[in-house]
């Protein structure tokens, strides 16, 4: 599945509007350098939903990876692209 | 499983809180907690290199939580390894890598001590609650002037719609169907060709892959997808959840069982963005 990283971060926001409903109406303001943890206070469960989703959507299995791993939206693209 | 805040002894699995999730050991002895990676507390997390099978005392493991002791249910009674076996399983691993966040994490290593299985019903039930997700996906666009009927599935709803008298009814009706296909490819990943599109005897157009609906007015058309009922009008009729739509101004009602999870996309130029509140009033 060829992907640019604009397309993967569009289906990445709907994955992380999918593990906090009450993320909508900013979700417009997720960008690449947007931090997980730091700027939309991914709790452990919703990181652990985010990967998980990421498996199922993009048909990709997150190896050697822990919880320290992606700090922003943009190290999880990364990851993405470097799977498709 | 039940999990009891009980005195643990040699072999037990333990567990600790942190947050929203589970820290899972084998216990030893109030010195000797065997656990894959130390408990994810921030410090931890940013002085820990590479996650590997440690022993901590009880204290290290706790980290200042409650720990819990697993009371094993008859049938895991009879499944679980001995104590004794226990232990040596997870002293054998000791210095072993390869931790992965959701195929070989903590709890995968206690089961594995266990049980004899690596398991792990925190992925499990994260899984199940994605794969189980609401879906309500709207999608909205301006109605162009001109549509073509290329392409148009099934050949039944391609020639109801180009029998359509007035023009401006039949473009709205051709768009609609594009945007149905958009939505159905990006929401459901799957083609109308293997939707199961089918006409009902009342006249009612329906998927056997998803419910939908379409609405076109004023200049805007709407579609909804989703994994139950779902209506979806350009007005504030109904008792729906209501969004007004700042530019180009309409009301979007969408109404089905689904509808507080309600998504919404903008389409333009044969692709779609994730809406977010600055479009909305």
């Amino acid at each position: 599945m060829q992907m640019t990283r604009n397309e993967i971060l569009e289906k990445l926001k709907e994955i992380l509007l999918s593990a906090d409903e009450a993320a909508g109406d900013s979700i417009h303001l997720v960008t690449e350098r947007t931090g997980l943890q730091s700027d939309l206070g991914l709790s452990s469960v919703n990181m652990l939903y985010m990967i998980i989703a990421t498996e199922e959507v993009f048909g990709i299995r997150f190896d050697e990876v822990g919880t320290n791993d992606f700090k922003t939206v943009g190290d999880v693209v990364s990851y993405i692209e470097g799977k498709l | 499983m039940k999990w009891e805040p009980t005195a643990c002894k040699a072999g037990d699995m333990v567990r600790i809180r942190l947050g929203g999730l589970y820290h899972y050991g084998i216990f030893v002895s109030e010195d000797e907690v065997i656990q894959f990676g130390l408990p994810p507390t921030a410090e931890n997390r940013a002085a820990e290199g590479e996650v590997k099978v440690i022993a901590t005392d009880i204290d290290t493991f706790a980290c200042g939580c409650i720990v819990e002791t697993a009371v094993p249910d008859r049938s895991e009674r009879r499944r679980r390894l001995s104590p004794d076996k226990t232990v040596g399983r997870a002293r054998a691993r000791l210095g072993e890598g390869g931790y992965n966040i959701i195929h070989n994490n903590c709890e995968h290593f206690v089961n594995e001590c266990v049980f004899g299985e690596a398991h792990c019903s925190q992925a499990d039930d994260v899984r199940k609650r994605w794969l189980n997700r609401p879906i309500c996906d709207v999608y909205l666009a301006v109605t162009p002037d001109s549509v073509s009927d290329e392409g148009i599935f099934p050949e039944k709803r391609r020639r109801e719609l180009n029998a359509v008298s007035d023009p401006a009814l039949r473009t709205e009706g051709l768009f609609g169907w594009r945007l149905l296909a958009h939505a159905a490819k990006r929401s459901f990943g799957t083609d109308l060709e293997h939707a199961g599109i089918r006409k009902k005897l009342g006249g009612r157009w329906v998927s056997d892959s998803f419910f939908f609906s379409v609405c076109s007015l004023n200049g805007i058309t709407a579609v909804a997808v989703s994994n139950a009922e779902v209506e979806v009008r350009l007005d504030s009729a109904g008792k729906g959840a209501v969004r007004v739509l700042r530019e180009p101004r309409a009301t979007v009602c969408v109404d089905g069982k689904h509808s507080a999870a309600a998504k919404y996309f903008w389409y333009e130029n044969d692709s779609s963005t994730l809406m977010g509140g600055k479009l909305f009033e």
